[in-house]
């Protein structure tokens, strides 16, 4: 475990000494958002049935965004290098970089996502919701992400790649969790589809480390 | 069965035995295609709901089963390949990839023509299996597309390899995400396969074209491999041998 | 050097045979073998492209050969990659050093992911008086709590060799590691690899320089 915390810790330490990059996939999230309602400028109650599928749109694109920050610069200074060969189990090393990942980008936006809820029309309760489906939601995306940054490291352009591989994998969290908000909204009950979430979750925290820690061999080698 | 298993993986085996199989295998194909299409076109009788409109299911059924099952494949061989070193059943998941994208273009094209004169209109988003199948091309052209990425070919086909694996994974909850989206919203779907019972007189035609399509698929599937291990092993003797052969003839 | 007395308890001889790699249709070099004794250093030479990095890198197990094998202690790598990497520090020609870490805090990362347990001190991970003594010999003393990216690209490279000396491995595979030193720099390098070597450790370097080495231990591969 100690391992597992000494990564972390190194991740999130060198998140706050850039403390500029750590605030932008928040800002994206936000200006997405914004720049949806400028371009449809729905009524209020159309704008509210969308609400929960264009936040988490939002939150998906500011995912894919920041996801290629998580092995870049560890390939090209070498830190990679000296993961793969340190004793300590790859997909450990890999979870640990999951997680900084999220607090770092996927927490910040499920956080700020309950105002920008509200100024979309949610209801209070249905705000909640949404903050529940992002707070479980966003380590999946981080996680499903990771297999794909971990395969396109080794690219010098990956960019475009990487979201035609992570794309289609991210389909099933984002139906699963804006049906839910608009389960929820239509007055249904959502734990079952919270669960199936959490099931996702799981599913995805405990494979996604070591598809990735094998493209990462792949990569690096 | 390991022995088995690395014997016909190695290439001058595999290219030898699959070039005697290939003439057959074409053969059966191609008869096959014939009665099955004579049986889908002629044979069978008009559906008394949809006419004969309903007749390209025996392209569309079997394109789409195919679609599936070539992908499966993907990921088996892949997983062979990950872990056995096989460099046999890494070309014959690089070959499938491009057949398996054609065969779910076709699902998708003659679906959705199919979809005009059934629904009204060419793109229901109602239809969890279009769409599902529609992901799946994106899935597919991930694939054939990481593997134009990466240069160095050795690691590509490693990390098309790890791809599939997550992909298989996927596609059953891909598959069932689409399905509740859509049960949950617009009441139970027109679905195309579930017709309480299907005349006898038109299924078997349906399981002969599924047949035809599984050997041009191994068909294919063999022409590829022979010409990407010829490829790869160009610097070999039994290649330089064939090479000699040939040019004797 | 404080550890010169001790000797590596795990050395073992380290072998290559037949080592063959490929890069886009050509040998970028073929049949390499070699074995190497504890207390024994390879010196890889060889023209730019011939293929030293990937040699290299092949030993340390980040790549694998098109043919061939390494083995250590008799016993190839691929099959005791933990106990095998226990015993192996790795310097390439990028330093695996982060730019925004303190020495220090560098050196305590590198700590935990060679040993996997954090020495019991309040702040350090790494024994400090193990510490003290690494950054000295490696004359980085007094930049104990400095950022990497305000150290020159030299000292940077220091940095990078000292994780050899915490760590404390009995197999080094350092690629170029006389890049960017000045003559002081490759002087304690030099003093490091001969001690080593005399701790009965074993070092596979590439250089373009010639490093003074106890000529007894030392021996030269050409890669052409």
């Amino acid at each position: 475990m100690n391992v597992f915390t000494t990564i972390l810790k190194r991740d999130l330490l060198l998140a706050i000494r850039h403390r500029a990059e750590l605030l932008n996939p928040m800002l994206f999230f936000v200006l997405v958002i914004v720049l949806f309602q400028l371009g449809m400028r729905a009524k209020p109650a159309v704008l509210v049935s969308l609400a929960p599928a264009i936040v988490w749109i939002a939150a998906l694109l500011s995912a894919l965004l920041s996801l290629d920050h998580m092995f870049r610069s560890d390939m090209e200074d070498g830190a990679l290098e000296q993961m793969i060969i340190s004793t300590q189990p790859t997909s450990l090393l890999v979870l640990a970089k999951i997680l900084a990942h999220w607090i770092i980008t996927g927490l910040p936006v499920a956080l700020v996502a309950p105002i920008l809820g509200l100024m979309l029309g949610l209801s209070f309760d249905a705000t909640k919701i949404l903050l529940l489906t992002l707070l479980i939601g966003t380590p999946i995306l981080s996680a499903i992400g990771s297999i794909g940054v971990a395969l396109t490291v080794g690219l010098r352009r990956g960019g475009v790649i990487l979201s035609l591989l992570i794309l289609p994998l991210y389909v099933p969290v984002l139906i699963f969790a804006s049906q839910t908000v608009t389960t929820y909204m239509a007055g249904y009950p959502v734990m079952a589809s919270l669960s199936l979430m959490m099931g996702m979750l799981v599913l995805s925290l405990s494979l996604a480390p070591w598809a990735s820690s094998a493209a990462l061999r792949m990569s690096v080698s | 069965m390991y022995k088995l298993f690395h014997q016909l993986g190695s290439p001058p085996t595999f290219y030898r035995w699959s070039g005697l199989w290939l003439p057959w295998l074409a053969f059966a194909c191609f008869a096959l295609f014939v009665i099955g299409l004579y049986g889908g076109l002629v044979y069978a009788p008009a559906d008394y709901q949809q006419k004969d409109s309903f007749r390209i299911i025996y392209i569309h059924v079997p394109a789409a089963w195919m679609s599936m099952f070539v992908y499966v494949v993907m990921a088996v061989s892949g997983a062979i390949a990950l872990i056995w070193h096989i460099k046999l059943s890494e070309i014959m998941m690089l070959s499938s990839a491009s057949i398996g994208a054609s065969f779910t273009f076709i699902a998708l094209v003659t679906g959705s023509i199919w979809g005009k004169p059934t629904w009204g209109t060419y793109w229901e988003w109602g239809d969890a299996r279009l769409l599902s199948e529609l992901l799946l091309l994106f899935l597919y052209i991930g694939i054939i597309g990481l593997y134009s990425a990466i240069e160095d070919k050795r690691k590509a086909a490693q990390a098309v390899s790890i791809l599939a694996l997550v992909g298989v994974v996927n596609i059953p909850i891909i598959h069932y995400s689409v399905v509740f989206v859509n049960t949950l919203h617009q009441g139970p779907t027109v679905s195309k396969f579930d017709a309480p019972s299907i005349d006898t007189r038109m299924l078997i035609p349906l399981l002969i074209m599924a047949v035809a399509f599984k050997l041009f698929y191994i068909i294919v599937l063999l022409l590829r491999s022979r010409n990407e291990l010829l490829w790869r092993e160009r610097r070999s003797n039994w290649v330089k041998n064939i090479v000699k052969v040939k040019n004797n003839d | 050097m404080a550890r010169d007395s001790q000797h590596y308890s795990q050395a073992a001889r380290l072998s290559a045979e037949n080592l063959c790699a490929e890069k886009q249709d050509r040998w970028l070099f073929e049949n390499i073998a070699f074995e190497l004794e504890p207390g024994e250093m390879l010196h890889l030479r060889g023209a730019n492209g011939s293929g030293k990095t990937t040699l290299l890198r092949i030993l340390c197990g980040l790549t694998t050969a098109d043919k061939g094998e390494v083995s250590w202690g008799g016993t190839p790598i691929h099959q005791q990659r933990n106990e095998y990497h226990t015993q192996l520090s790795y310097v390439g020609h990028t330093d695996g050093v982060k730019q925004d870490l303190s020495v220090t805090e560098n050196l305590k990362v590198a700590a935990v992911l060679a040993t996997g347990k954090q020495q019991k001190t309040k702040n350090l991970n790494l024994d400090p008086i193990n510490l003290d003594q690494a950054l000295s010999d490696m004359g980085l003393k007094t930049k104990k709590y400095t950022f990497a990216h305000d150290l020159s690209a030299g000292q940077r490279r220091r940095l990078a060799l000292t994780r050899c000396l915490l760590n404390e491995t009995s197999i080094w595979i350092l690629d170029e590691p006389l890049t960017a030193l000045d003559k002081q720099g490759v002087e304690i390098v030099e003093n490091m690899i001969n001690a080593h070597l005399q701790r009965n450790g074993m070092a596979i370097v590439t250089s373009h320089q010639d490093l003074n080495i106890n000529e007894d231990r030392c021996r030269d591969l050409n890669l052409s």
